[in-house]
């Protein structure tokens, strides 16, 4: 065999592979023994996988070597529909590429062991399989970017549909448990739930690791108001698969939902990170088949990595153009970047010392360039010598082509897509040959993956950028309703966001036909101020308001219409002006200018045009806000100006408004008025009693307005009529209740003066009593709904003595006195009618409290005081500070006690007769004239009734003097025709009691001397008993009629009434306790000494101690009450009987009456003799059903009338 | 023998009071007015008069003054249907008084009374 290629040398390359196809069997069963001594980590796969590469490879080698052999410009096309099937069958593509990497490596050794000999042979036989494999490699390559663009385009489909739906999978939760309120149809597809069921399910259940990182990152999001975003969250599907995703948290907080809401974006990166995690395999890979290449592959590795390390587009493409110089000397390198769809390029980068080179940026037409013939021919198209190649067409435009003989143009393709191009031109001819075109089309592809990728990040970073705009104005267009404050949160978000050189939002004013600045933000510090207006004119801003689309200016020195905004703001390379479109009119203008020229893509043009919507509805918000608050302005400055208080309450009756009116009215705060509940604010006696509060619930109730009129409220000490008006009404879908609350009391009280001097009028017309007139004129002036004084004082003209003298007053003594008045409810419920009528005028005005400050209101008529000024001008004087009043003198004022009165005239027939004089001492109200003016006409009238009252008085006098004459005559004709009276009967019972008594005695004497001779068996014993018992009555009244008839003048002693009492009391013990009655002895006072006859006076409160027994009967109660007053002792004897009927009580103490069987008629009449004997009196009182008081009035005389006391001798004779 | 005289000028009340006093245990004398009262109080020397105020002729009060006038050691006894024998002064003088009446019970206690108030004077 190694003979066989030694001799065919010449054919060695030819050799080699037929060799190496003989024992293509053996290579297979070599690689399949390595393959599973392969680490893990760079492994195959498991034994399935191994085994179907083992299967497939045979006849993957047979090919190459075949092709190898017969066709040396193969182009690996075996290597690629093994990879295909291997794909296609499931192996991975990893373990596709280690296979072949294998296979390569252990044909490589076989040759190598076979053909030790000759290194020539070796290296013709790895020459003829090293572009299979490469181009195996490139295949795989292209099918990798395939399948990551296709995915790509998903991604990009996905951020498409984001910008247009408000994409990503979102879910607006709750604060509270991150329960999940809302979500879109992305959400939908990366749960595999229906939305239906997502509501309502919490978001961070959906984590694969329970308690997670999503709660407390909602919660973050929730206390720090912001934006919180979580990498590599792991979600679990419906179906139990699991994704990776990216999760950003915000929290809104609005002014129009109570509760803050969480919005969650889940950006579904699983599939990038496959991307991610394959290309970084992939760049593994070729890492590990760099360490053996050469410089291009080290280049090509770099550039690998340098797209692994996610560098930015720019800084990428910088470190692209280093590598190339590296590997191909160049004078001028563009790299161009498809755009619209591969109708034009953009330069993306540039290098050389050329300064007629298109700036990064230019857009150049695809059609008819050198790029285009690269793009059709897949392949580096290389000019080596530019004078011979059609060089003068003019559509050239990417390589200006002086100084330059050669250029080569790279497409950069991956597969069928063309992303862009790589230029490089020199001055020298035929610069570029095979090999730079080779290694540009490697550099190509990886550069166009890279480009692609970097593209995709550029993308998803602006996006990102974009979606943080909208977020923040999104949020701010939420949360604020300012309209300044909105736009310019968009300008600086825009701004900070994409980096722009400076961004203004202009208004469009229709009605001037001018554009206003309403919000700038940027570094030109020439930039007028907001508020700057300039004409609508010819400007690209103009433009965009009159063309109603966007007006992009790439260039801007080359711009037709000039630079956008101020002529003196700072020039800008490019400029974008977007209208902002409301209800299809343009009302303002997104204006931003970049200092680079071609700054603006496609993407940005159409994510800036969302956000000029997103802005216009925030505009709209603003505007409909600003109207709103303007018409709540205006409702409120009604409400605030009516006259009316007026009170807004919701349905459990919380203020929610109070008009300044009411604050007013009230003396309350608005703030303290707010918020509170109506019965906090009120009193029960306002709400409860007036029906108030049936009211306001009747209106919430019933929907229906209502009315209270006269409600009559006490607030501050001062009585206040109210009219109440409720109206119901609805503000969105809460019932509200509009109070409206008039102040009456003004009206009423005038109304209610007239009809109160009326009725004054009346009640003192209708009096004739002087001291009642005086008392009601002072009611009047101080009956809280008359003329509501606190005090008032009469003071009466004395002619006589020439002086001007208090007579009543009338008003509470003190501060507690006052308010206990005021508090009285009865007395406040009174009409003035009630109040007069009820004027107690049994109180003596000596009794009244402000009697004896009354009566030191005396001033002589010469004095220089204002009250007697009162009486000589016959005017009112109203004082309101008297302590620096000259008028008032310090007595007065310290009587008074108060700085503020008024004293006005009692006039009556052209002459004062009195001063009223009246303050507001306690309750502090200031008089006001209005009040003494009142106060002088009601005195008026007051006068005249006083006149005559005192009239009446003089004429009242008379008539008592003469009645009195005449009574006391009438006395004194009774008197008389008593004594007469008694007189006569005293001296005919005289008589006849000794005529009768004697013959009495005798038949007693001898009836008695019968019955002790007889025994009781006796049938005559009863009779004899009969004519003794009968004697014994005879003779009871004969000594009751002799001493009534003549009885003895009192024998006087010093005695205590008190021991007469006790003896009384003492007597009849036995018979009280018998008949069950209770004695009951009160001493209110000690009793004095008195000279009275002791036995007369015991027999007298015998009797009448005798007579309440036998009232009583059985079981009761009899009081004895003793008192002294300083002149007389009374005597009560209260017993518990069944009274005395009216017709007893006038028969009472006259002579032989009686009710009693039995009864002489003698005992009342003789204690009333005794009684009166002694000067005293008795009384009677009885109630029916309840008892009788008996009551003894004794006087003590103080060294009486009467003599020396005699002294009584004791029955049973003289002591000798 | 305890002697007691009575001046009565009622003829049927003398007969009582002899009656009652001799039941007593006394020897009883009968007046039937001053002057008689005198005379026998005079000549008996009784050891008690009992004495009526109003009699015809020398009533009661002018007799018991002629008797103490000339025997103040004669207790007497006024015995009267008045309750007015205050406004006299010389009722007074008596030892004595009790108001007339059927019931002879009051008049034996006073009797006795006075008695052993004398009885207790002489002995000492």
């Amino acid at each position: 065999m190694a003979e066989t290629l030694l001799n065919s040398s010449s054919d060695t390359g030819g050799d080699a592979i037929r060799f190496l196809r003989a024992h293509a069997q053996e290579i297979v069963s070599t690689w399949a023994s390595r393959a599973c001594a392969l680490p893990a980590s760079k492994g195959i796969g498991g034994p399935e996988t191994r085994a179907e590469i083992t299967a497939a490879l045979p006849t993957c080698l047979g090919i190459v070597f075949e092709r190898a052999e017969f066709d040396p410009a193969h182009d690996g096309a075996a290597l690629k529909v093994t990879a295909d099937r291997l794909s296609a069958s499931g192996v991975p593509l990893a373990a596709i590429e280690r296979a072949f990497s294998l296979l390569h490596e252990v044909a490589a050794d076989y040759a190598r062991e076979s053909l030790r000999s000759a290194p020539a042979v070796l290296d013709a036989a790895l020459g003829a399989i090293q572009p299979q494999f490469d181009e195996a490699r490139a295949e795989l390559a292209q099918f990798y970017m395939t399948s990551t663009l296709r995915k790509l385009q998903e991604v990009e489909d996905k951020y498409l549909s984001f910008m247009k739906n408000v994409s990503d999978a979102f879910f607006v939760c709750g604060a509270q448990d991150a329960a999940i309120l809302e979500t879109n149809r992305r959400a939908e597809e990366m749960t595999g739930h229906k939305t239906g069921s997502l509501v309502g399910m919490r978001l961070p259940d959906f984590e694969k690791q329970p308690g997670g990182r999503l709660l407390p990152a909602c919660r973050q999001a929730l206390t720090e108001r912001q934006t919180v975003s979580l990498d590599n969250v792991e979600f679990v599907r419906k179906d139990g698969t699991t994704i990776i995703a990216e999760a950003r948290i915000g929290a809104l907080y609005g002014d129009y939902t109570a509760q803050p809401t969480l919005l969650v974006a889940v950006h579904d990166t699983t599939i990038e990170r496959e991307v991610e995690r394959r290309m970084q395999s992939f760049s593994d890979q070729l890492n590990h088949t760099a360490a053996e290449k050469s410089e291009e592959i080290a280049a090509l590795t770099r550039l690998t990595s340098a797209i692994s390390s996610g560098l930015e587009m720019n800084k990428f493409l910088q470190v692209v153009i280093f590598e190339i110089g590296k590997l191909i000397p160049f004078d001028r390198l563009s790299i161009l970047l498809m755009e619209d769809g591969g109708q034009q390029y953009r330069v993306m980068a540039s290098a050389g010392a050329a300064n007629d080179q298109p700036a990064p940026g230019a857009v150049f037409s695809l059609k008819g360039s050198m790029v285009e013939q690269a793009y059709v021919e897949r392949k580096p198209i290389v000019q080596n010598d530019l004078r011979a190649a059609d060089a003068g067409s003019s559509s050239e435009q990417a390589t200006p082509l002086e100084g330059v003989r050669s250029f080569i143009c790279a497409p950069l393709a991956t597969g069928q897509k063309l992303v862009g191009a790589l230029l490089l031109a020199s001055a020298q001819a035929a610069a570029f040959g095979a090999r730079e075109s080779r290694i540009l089309q490697d550099i190509g592809e990886e550069v166009a993956v890279a480009m692609q990728w970097a593209k995709l990040r550029e993308l998803e970073r602006r996006r990102k950028a974009e979606m943080n705009i909208i977020n923040e104005v999104g949020r701010e267009a939420m949360s604020t309703l300012n309209l300044k404050a909105l736009l310019k949160t968009a300008c600086t978000s825009i701004q900070k966001n994409f980096t722009f050189y400076d961004v203004s939002i202009f208004l469009v004013d229709w009605t001037k036909n001018e554009l206003e600045l309403a919000a700038h933000s940027g570094v030109d510090a020439s930039y007028p101020a907001e508020g700057w207006r300039t004409k609508i004119g010819s400007g690209p801003i103009s433009r965009a308001v009159q063309s109603s689309g966007v007006i992009l200016e790439n260039d801007v020195c080359r711009s037709s219409c000039g630079p956008a905004g101020p002529e003196d703001a700072q020039p800008a390379g490019s400029q974008l002006c977007v209208p902002i479109r409301i209800a299809g009119r343009v009302d303002g203008v997104l204006c931003i200018r970049c200092r680079e020229v071609n700054a603006f893509y496609d993407n940005a043009v159409s994510a800036l045009a969302t956000l000029s919507d997103l802005i216009a509805r925030a505009i709209e918000n603003a505007r409909l806000y600003q109207h709103t608050c303007s018409l709540r302005e205006l409702n409120e400055n009604i409400i605030a100006t009516m006259p009316s208080a007026l009170l807004v309450l919701d349905e459990s009756l919380d203020v929610i408004l109070a008009n300044s009116a009411y604050c007013k009215i009230t003396g309350m705060q608005k703030k303290d008025v707010e918020s509170r509940n109506i019965r906090h604010l009120w009193d029960d006696e306002l709400l409860k009693d007036s029906g108030l509060l049936e009211c306001l619930k009747g209106s919430l109730q019933t929907g229906k307005g209502r009315t209270l009129t006269n409600i009559r409220h006490q607030r501050a000490g001062q009585q206040m009529v109210l009219n109440f008006g409720t109206s119901y009404m609805t503000a969105g879908e809460k019932p509200r209740l509009l109070l409206i609350i008039d102040d009456v009391t003004e009206t009423v009280e005038r109304a209610f003066q007239l009809s109160m001097l009326r009725e004054i009028n009346e009640a003192i017309q209708g009096t004739l009593e002087l001291d009642n007139i005086l008392r009601l004129v002072l009611t009047c002036v101080t009956a809280g709904h008359a003329l509501g004084f606190n005090r008032g004082f009469l003071l009466m003209v004395d002619k006589c003595n020439s002086r001007l003298e208090g007579t009543t007053g009338i008003g509470p003594l003190s501060l507690e006195d006052a308010r206990s008045i005021y508090s009285d409810e009865s007395l406040r419920r009174k009409s003035l009618k009630q109040l007069l009528n009820e004027c107690d005028f049994s109180v003596r005005k000596e009794d009244l409290p402000l009697y004896k400050l009354a009566r030191k209101l005396v001033f002589g008529l010469n004095e220089d005081e204002i009250v007697v000024k009162t009486v000589k001008e016959k005017k009112p004087y109203l004082v309101h500070d008297a302590v620096h009043d000259e008028r008032v003198s310090k007595r007065l004022r310290e009587l008074l006690g108060s700085n503020s009165f008024v004293s006005v005239p009692l006039v009556a027939k052209d002459e004062v007769i009195g001063v009223i004089l009246a303050d507001n001492l306690y309750s502090g109200h200031p008089i006001t004239q209005e009040r003494a003016e009142l106060l002088a006409i009601f005195a008026n009238h007051a006068g005249l009734a006083i006149e005559n009252g005192e009239s009446y008085a003089r004429l009242q006098e008379e008539i008592r003097e003469r009645t009195e004459a005449y009574e006391r005559l009438e006395e004194m004709k009774e008197k008389e025709v008593r004594t007469s009276q008694l007189a006569a009967v005293g001296e005919m019972a005289a008589r006849v009691a000794h005529e009768i008594r004697n013959p009495l005695v005798t038949i007693g004497g001898y009836a008695r001397a019968i019955l002790k001779s007889l025994s009781p068996e006796d049938d005559r014993y009863h009779k004899a008993e009969v004519i003794v018992g009968e004697v014994m009555r005879l003779e009871k009244i004969l000594t009751g009629v002799v001493d009534f008839s003549k009885p003895a003048t009192p024998s006087k002693a010093i005695l205590n009434l008190d021991a007469i009492v006790d003896q009384v009391t003492e007597f009849f013990r036995p018979q009280l306790t018998e008949r069950n009655i209770r004695l009951e002895r009160v001493q209110h006072s000690q009793l004095p000494q008195i000279s009275a006859d002791g036995i007369q006076l015991r027999q007298a409160l015998l009797n009448i101690v005798k007579n309440a027994i036998e009232a009583i009967e059985r079981d009761g109660k009899i009081t004895i009450s003793t008192e002294f007053d300083g002149e007389m002792i009374a005597v009560d004897i209260i017993d518990t009987g069944p009274g005395i009927m009216d017709d007893v009580r006038a028969n009472l103490f006259n002579l032989f009456y009686t009710t009693k069987p039995g009864g002489t008629g003698l005992g009342l009449a003789i204690t009333r003799k005794i009684i009166e004997d002694h000067r005293g009196f008795l009384n009677v009182e009885s109630n029916l059903g309840e008892g009788t008081t008996f009551s003894v009035y004794l006087p003590v005389g103080i060294g009486g009338d009467e003599g020396p006391p005699l002294q009584a001798p004791v029955q049973g004779g003289p002591q000798l | 023998m305890t002697k007691i005289l009575v001046v009565e000028d009622d003829k049927n009340q003398q007969e009582l009071y002899r009656q009652e006093l001799m039941d007593e245990g006394y020897e009883v004398d009968v007046a039937s007015d001053g002057k008689e009262a005198i005379t026998k109080a005079m000549k008996d020397r009784p050891d008690l008069i009992v004495l009526d105020i109003s009699m015809p002729g020398m009533d009661g009060i002018e007799a018991m003054g002629k008797i103490l006038g000339t025997d103040n050691r004669i207790p007497i006894v006024l015995n009267t249907a008045y309750s007015s024998y205050k406004d006299n002064f010389m009722t007074w003088s008596a030892d004595a008084y009790v108001i007339k009446s059927a019931d002879l019970t009051p008049l034996k206690n006073t009797i006795k009374q006075v008695l052993e108030n004398v009885r207790q004077q002489l002995g000492k």
